[in-house]
């Protein structure tokens, strides 16, 4: 057999030769110096790329900024999950709503306002022990049953005492 | 995700070395060859599930990025010795930077398709079909290209015996 010619000895030498045309090229090789010297020098030539220097520096540079720029966990939910969740939260908002409308504002209600007057004593307007100041507990035990207080409550600071009115009955 | 976490850090250790050298050598700037491989694992990373040929993915992937980065730059590369200082290797033997310097300039001079064909070779490991896909050439077109490459590198390496370690 003559020569390959150095595109088949290329091929070869990535194994891109189909395998009939392979065997012949390895048969060859077994004969001729010249082809085998080429393949050689092929080959050394490939180590000597796959040996070009890396700087381990930037191995570790690269690896420590993807590792800051990976994005934050995320989980993906099927579409069927994910539309049932928001129909819920939907429904819940709506029926929350609802609620609050049919018990009325909430200056009606118990919660304190600025400046609102309230009766000392009555457990549905501002139960005792509810206002977690064990200041204005003392006071509001204090006048408890036989007077009526006014109290304001100043929006800010919290920690400010409230202005007590004193009122006789 | 731990299990993408792993899977990620193997084919960093297995892939980096090599997808370093690809764009060193194919970007020819060691600034925008960082930038290159980081951007290229981070696509990566995103897409791990998705990926059948991890290795394939990347080569192509970063092959892309240095084909987009310079129509966006519309910039001449600077050859990879003009630049050796910037080098951030300063940590190796100065003989070995030489000899990785000269090795650099060769395959510089080798035509810009020559040498993309090669490198996805060497480095990449693809097929001639794969690197094909990547360069939009047939895998015959990819044959030529590799062999002339080689012909022409065995020469200039020739030239260079000498002053190589």
């Amino acid at each position: 057999m003559s020569c390959p010619n150095f595109q088949e000895l290329s091929a070869y030498l990535d194994g891109e030769l189909p395998e009939e045309p392979s065997r012949k090229v390895e048969r060859h090789l077994r004969e001729c110096p010249g082809c085998r010297s080429c393949l050689d020098d092929w080959s050394r030539m490939r180590k000597r790329l796959v040996e070009l220097p890396v700087p381990g520096e930037s191995g570790t540079r690269i690896f420590m900024n993807l590792h800051s720029r990976r994005p934050s966990r995320t989980v993906h939910v099927p579409f069927p999950v994910a539309a049932a969740g928001v129909l819920a939260l939907a429904v819940s908002l709506v029926l929350n709503v609802i609620l609050l409308v049919g018990m009325g504002s909430p200056t009606e209600g118990g919660a304190s306002q600025a400046g609102q007057t309230i009766e000392a004593g009555s457990a549905e307007v501002y139960p005792l022990g509810a206002s977690q100041d064990p200041k204005l507990e003392e006071l509001l035990e204090e006048y408890r049953l036989r007077s009526t207080v006014t109290v304001v409550v100043r929006e800010t600071p919290r920690t400010d005492l409230p202005e007590v009115v004193h009122e006789d009955k | 995700m731990q299990r993408s976490a792993r899977k990620f850090e193997e084919i960093y250790h297995d892939c980096f070395p090599d997808l370093y050298r690809f764009v060193l050598v194919n970007s020819r700037n060691y600034a925008d060859c960082e930038e290159i491989v980081q951007e290229a694992f981070f696509r990566l990373y995103l897409n791990i599930n998705r990926v059948e040929n991890p290795r394939a993915w990347l080569f192509r992937c970063a092959n892309n990025l240095i084909v987009d980065g310079f129509r966006k730059t519309h910039r001449a590369a600077e050859p990879v010795g003009s630049v050796a200082d910037a080098s951030p290797s300063q940590e190796l033997p100065v003989g070995r930077r030489e000899t990785r310097e000269k090795l650099l300039a060769a395959l510089d001079r080798l035509s810009e398709t020559q040498r993309h064909c090669l490198t996805l070779r060497e480095y990449g490991e693809l097929s001639y079909r794969e690197i094909a896909d990547v360069l939009g050439l047939s895998p015959e077109e990819v044959g030529v290209h590799i062999f002339r490459a080689r012909r022409r590198l065995q020469q200039l390496l020739e030239e260079i015996k000498d002053e190589l370690s």
